[in-house]
């Protein structure tokens, strides 16, 4: 197990060189610069802006200089918010990213799951057809629109919830609905799925013919595998949800890093750039293998020793 | 893994029904007309201020976008400002040098600007004529200022060429302190315009033991010493700024308010939304909601000193050709632009300097305005009758909405009017204005917009054949020797004469085709009173902050808690 895991973790460092290779080329063979905007600067103000951040080198020293300090630890400066440190604006964005795609992750499996198994054992009746259909309607309305409406309702309207920003829980409200949304449903129909389908299998049958509770059979027998599927798709989703939503973020004013990406890009921050992809990396990676951990916690066939 | 699915569609169009009842629901009860406003002052006098960024710095000399300077021109006060005309007025400096009251030598080079022995820092300390010098040599700094767009608006100050881009040095630049309340500054050329130039931001006075001190780090709350109405009190990057008046403030326009809060609000629905919870008390009406507050008695309309237009690369046929250019001028229903494209919020434009520009005269173009007939006649003197033979052509914008709107306007107009095709290229923003800065382009659709109020920062940068801006390859001999002229004319009459007739000039070729002047709509509440619009405004009276008081209202409009 443990050297399972020392291999895993190994083999994310090329994976980390690549991304940082690729993303260094294409950002700076996108044309523009980080200083360009509807007014040019003077040509030798260029010049100064440039050479102070090492941008007049040629390219193959300036991402030598780069790696040299990654391997430091250091990420650079942010052009674009008058020269802060990139790990504080990484560690900001992260922060407000992970609080809410966990909040958002929690309620997606708890309802996602919910939903499914519910609709599963109520199979074909009224409750199941309204599960599904929540979901379906979850599921095809886009994160904006749905943004929007309960902005328009909560807030417009009823005056309930503050329109944006980030700090108290009330603000979280809108953005973790408007971003769990889909996962939920996603997570339900697996879970529904996956349910019906452990329903036909023998071990069921003689769970219950033992006598077993309908609680525990559901519960202990029912669950425990109809959730390995489940569990596949909470790895990427719940990476996709901490790494933050530039829609989301965008609409409720949350100072996240899905945010902090899409403005570092538009402004050319090469510094941000870089590292937003090196963390995107990173919790996609680790993202992976907590889910494949968690593998063999459900699943009593798997364990891991030499590739078991 | 079979889910009977109800039809999704249908799901999908009744919650977009719904959504489109809800938002009309929100629209007939939005604006709380309810609440009446008093003239007793508010007990809390704070104005909230939506900007959709953050911004980048808030160094003055660095400060080159709205929210930017917005922010910056309530921490420091510089030698002059403005008054509601934009005429310039003392602030820090004691009077406006002119050549009778001395302030000016005979050959128009040296100023000698006296100071008020009251104005202070934040902190308290005096501010001083050394705190000018230290201030202009950062200006012109390599590692500093000159790293910035305005330091060049500057450069007539002897030795201020030489160390920001010739590897001179701070000693260099002659701006010096007589003594404590004196600053004499010292030019190698004339420029008419300095005291309006050292009326903007960028020539405000900074504490060099501060930047000593904290350097990258002085512009953060706590580091920051100000010498304007307004000190920065707390700074939470993409989320708010938040300002308090200055105990320590000097000057005669004694702010009101207490506290002056900028909210980050990125998108441009939400924060109308935040307007009605009454989250905010000033934001932007976008252009898809114009017509929704149209007579909204909230809504403030204000000109700006900018210009949109249709800018030619000058270098290649088929625009090197004026009869060419002057038939697109022709063939643009320039009062069918703004009722289109605008919802009416502009004024159509056939001159290139907007009205309120000091010398701008509105006849000018008058007679290059729409007319089809003309339009036709004249692309057939081109050699392209009917628009046989004429290629189709490229027209660039930068990708948004609005440009994309204009875009296709113009499009159906000279395919209209002309026989023209026109492929539309929307580009991404910064590959946008890489590709315009370098000329890489045939057609394209951007507007120039006032630093300041002269036509000065109009017409030479972009029109001389070595303007700075001249990306369009525009030349003419007659427009560079006016412009030259021009430059180091000290009659302010005669200066703004000849500017007029490179105007003309300008406009006679068709170096550009000028469509409109667009006007900014904002939503204000009620009960901010004394809001004061200039058309120099980057956000709206961020000139005249210091005069805005809030006014209590009878019945306070419903709010959700902010925090």
């Amino acid at each position: 197990m443990a050297r399972y895991l020392l291999e895993r973790i190994v083999w994310t460092v090329p994976v980390l060189l690549a991304v940082v290779t690729v993303t260094f080329v294409l950002m700076h063979r996108v044309p523009g610069g980080p200083w360009d905007g509807a007014k040019p600067l003077p040509p030798e103000a260029l010049e100064n802006v440039n050479h102070a951040y090492g941008l007049d080198r040629p390219l193959l020293v300036q991402f030598g200089d780069y790696l040299a300090g990654l391997a430091r630890g250091d990420l650079g400066v942010s052009f674009r918010s008058g020269n802060r440190p990139v790990a504080d604006v990484l560690a900001d964005g992260a922060r407000v990213s992970a609080t809410l795609g966990l909040l958002a992750l929690a309620l997606s499996v708890t309802a996602g799951v919910t939903l499914g198994v519910v609709s599963s054992l109520r199979r074909n009746t009224l409750v199941d057809h309204a599960a599904v259909g929540f979901a379906t309607a979850s599921a095809s309305v886009p994160s904006f629109i749905l943004g929007m409406l309960l902005l328009v309702v909560f807030t417009a309207e009823l005056h309930w919830l503050p329109s944006g920003g980030w700090g108290s829980p009330k603000q979280a409200i809108m953005p973790v609905l408007a971003l769990s949304a889909l996962p939920a449903a996603y997570i339900a129909r697996v879970t529904r799925a996956s349910m019906l389908e452990v329903l036909q299998h023998d071990y069921v049958r003689t769970a219950r013919a033992k006598g077993l509770t309908e609680r525990s059979v559901v519960l202990r027998h029912m669950l425990r595998n109809a959730l390995i599927p489940v569990l596949t798709v909470i790895g990427p989703i719940g990476a996709m949800l901490v790494t933050g939503s530039f829609i989301v973020e965008q609409l409720f004013a949350v100072p996240g890093i899905g945010r902090t990406f899409v403005v570092s890009i538009q402004a050319r921050d090469y510094g941000v750039i870089m590292g937003v992809a090196l963390f995107y990396t990173f919790v996609v990676a680790a993202a992976n293998l907590t889910v494949d951990l968690l593998y063999a916690v459900a699943d009593p066939r798997m364990r891991y020793g030499r590739y078991g | 893994m079979q889910i009977s699915l109800p039809r999704p569609h249908l799901a999908g169009l009744a919650l977009g029904l719904l959504l489109a009842m809800l938002t009309a629901l929100a629209a007939a009860c939005g604006g709380d007309g309810a609440s009446s406003v008093s003239g007793q002052l508010a007990e809390n006098q704070e104005l909230r201020v939506r900007i959709a960024g953050d911004p980048s710095t808030i160094d003055p000399q660095l400060a080159s976008f709205a929210e930017e300077i917005s922010v910056t021109k309530q921490l420091f006060r510089g030698l002059f400002t403005y008054d509601e005309q934009l005429n310039v007025v003392p602030a820090v400096a004691l009077e406006v040098p002119t050549k009778e009251n001395g302030g000016i030598s005979e050959d128009g080079l040296t100023y000698t600007i006296n100071l008020r022995q009251d104005a202070t820092w934040s902190d308290g300390q005096p501010v001083t004529a050394n705190d000018f010098v230290y201030a202009f040599k950062r200006l012109f700094d390599p590692e500093a200022g000159a790293q910035g767009y305005y330091f060049d608006f500057y450069t007539a100050i002897a030795g201020a060429e030489a160390f920001a881009y010739e590897g001179g040095s701070a000693d260099g630049v002659q701006v010096t302190a007589v003594n404590d309340d004196t600053l004499q500054i010292t030019l190698s050329r004339e420029q008419p315009t300095l005291p309006t130039l050292l009326a903007l931001w960028p020539a405000s006075p900074l504490r060099e033991d501060v930047i000593a001190e904290h350097g990258d780090a002085w512009t953060e709350p706590g580091n920051l010493i100000g010498n304007g109405p307004f000190v920065l009190a707390e700074y939470t990057p993409e989320d708010r700024i938040v300002l308090e008046a200055n105990a320590a403030y000097w000057g005669d326009d004694q702010p009101t308010l207490q506290r002056l809060v900028y909210r980050i609000i990125p998108e441009d629905s939400a924060a109308v939304i935040a307007y009605e919870n009454n989250e905010i008390d000033v934001t932007s009406i976008p252009p898809a909601d114009i017509a929704r507050f149209e007579n909204d008695p909230e809504r403030i309309g204000f000109g700006q000193l900018e210009t949109y237009a249709l800018q030619y690369n000058h270098t290649s046929a088929p625009f090197d050709n004026v009869l060419v250019r002057q038939a697109f001028s022709r063939a643009i229903d320039r009062d069918a632009f703004v009722r289109v494209v605008q919802g009416g919020a502009g004024v159509p434009a056939t001159g290139w300097l907007p009205p309120g520009m000091p010398g701008a005269d509105p006849a000018v173009g008058a007679d290059l305005g729409f007319d089809v007939e003309v339009a036709r006649a004249l692309l057939g003197e081109a050699g392209y009758a009917d628009g046989e033979g004429f290629p189709t052509v490229t027209l660039s914008i930068a990708e948004d909405s609005s440009n994309r709107l204009a875009a296709e306007f113009l499009q159906e107009q000279l395919n209209q009017n002309l026989g023209i095709d026109v492929d539309i290229e929307a580009l991404e923003e910064g590959t946008y204005f890489d590709r315009y800065g370098s000329g890489d382009f045939q057609v394209t659709w951007l507007s120039w917009f006032a630093d300041y109020a002269d036509p000065e920062n109009w017409l030479p940068q972009q029109f001389a054949t070595d303007g700075g801006f001249n990306v369009l390859g525009y030349s003419n001999p007659q427009v560079d020797d006016l412009i030259a002229q021009a430059a180091i004319e000290l009659d302010g009459a005669q200066r703004l004469a000849l500017y007029g007739q490179v105007h003309e000039l300008i406009i006679e070729d068709q170096a550009v085709t000028p469509v409109f002047h667009p006007e900014r709509n904002y939503l204000v509440r009620e009960n901010v009173a004394d809001l004061v619009t200039t058309a120099l405004d980057a956000s709206p009276g961020d000139w005249f902050v210091t005069s805005v008081r809030i006014l209590a209202t009878d019945a306070a409009p419903p709010a959700s808690e902010d925090e």
